[in-house]
């Protein structure tokens, strides 16, 4: 009894790991896109004049909300990664986990040094090279949410949502 | 149980994402505003824009909000197992709050905002984009715990093996 109480508790706390894991990456999306779409086309028309002031303010401001998204998709996927709910494979949670190195990578190797030179002032070199390697990250986290959104169908269940 | 869930649950979460990044964006402006030596960039912004990035914050936006709208009426006919009327029809009420203040608040204090820039205005439209904000997060909120009610608390079948 208390070994299938175990195993129940367990299945449930992955479900719901999968559900923050769902809400970090898809809130995360529709941030990166804004940001990647509206927010750094706006970098190159504030001027010289105060640039490395309006930089600050951004980087102070973004980093609220996606500093704890991230730690909290890192965190979820990493443990979905050690223990996939039932019906979603080893592969599909490793690929997962794969795709938040890479936006991982793609933040702290390229875009926090592009950010750390704006912070002294407008670079157009810098600029271009935040905008341009930001589809990366754009891409990466639009295609888990893909995946993360097929994992919750398959946790509900395929036959249940056609029904 | 219909596809719809799934979708009203993606949209959600993305608006959530998006609404926030917009209102964090417009609270860097008002700071800027206020600063003596540097209140020409929100009149940059505010009137100059150029049309290309408005066409592609639209395109973002309302698709998702009219996927939104219309897999939450949906839902609310016809809700799926294990949800009771009343959490559909609260999920329907927030997405209706939502658009009212997007298209009665919002859009309109941005019209004033494109003839120039209006310290007033600008404040005003800080202030209905929190009420927005507010009202996509407690969505945020609801069809997650829809989603936990629906998915259900025990196992039931054996984990694949890769």
């Amino acid at each position: 009894m208390f070994a299938r109480l175990s195993l129940n508790n367990g299945a449930t706390l992955m479900k719901l790991v999968l559900l923050a894991n769902l809400a970090a990456t898809l809130m995360m999306t529709g941030a990166i896109w804004i940001v990647q779409v509206v927010h750094y086309p706006l970098f190159s028309r504030v001027g010289a004049e105060g640039f490395a002031r309006y930089e600050a303010e951004h980087s102070a401001l973004i980093t609220l909300i996606v500093g704890p998204l991230m730690l909290a998709e890192a965190f979820t996927a990493f443990l979905l990664a050690m223990q996939p709910p039932e019906n979603v494979s080893y592969p599909e949670v490793w690929i997962g986990l794969g795709l938040v190195a890479v936006v991982w990578l793609v933040t702290f190797f390229v875009s926090v040094p592009q950010h750390s030179i704006l912070a002294g002032g407008f670079d157009q070199g810098a600029y271009e090279t935040l905008v341009n390697t930001n589809w990366w990250r754009t891409l990466a986290w639009t295609a888990r949410s893909a995946l993360v959104l097929w994992m919750t169908v398959k946790v509900i269940g395929v036959e249940r949502l056609l029904s | 149980m219909k596809f719809i869930f799934v979708i009203n649950l993606a949209a959600t979460l993305l608006l959530t994402g998006l609404v926030w990044t917009v209102q964090l964006m417009s609270n860097v402006i008002l700071t800027f505003s206020s600063y003596d030596d540097f209140s020409n960039y929100p009149i940059i912004y505010m009137t100059n824009y150029p049309v290309i990035y408005i066409i592609l914050f639209l395109i973002l936006t309302l698709p998702l909000m009219g996927i939104e709208g219309i897999t939450a009426i949906g839902l609310a006919f016809s809700p799926p197992e294990k949800l009771s009327r009343f959490v559909v029809w609260i999920g329907l009420a927030l997405v209706a709050i939502g658009w009212l203040i997007t298209f009665y608040l919002y859009i309109p204090r941005q019209g004033v905002l494109i003839d120039g820039f209006y310290q007033e205005a600008f404040e005003a439209l800080v202030s209905a984009g929190w009420w927005r904000t507010l009202a996509w997060t407690a969505r945020s909120v609801l069809v997650l715990w829809m989603t936990v009610k629906v998915i259900g608390w025990s196992a039931s079948s054996p984990k694949p093996s890769i």
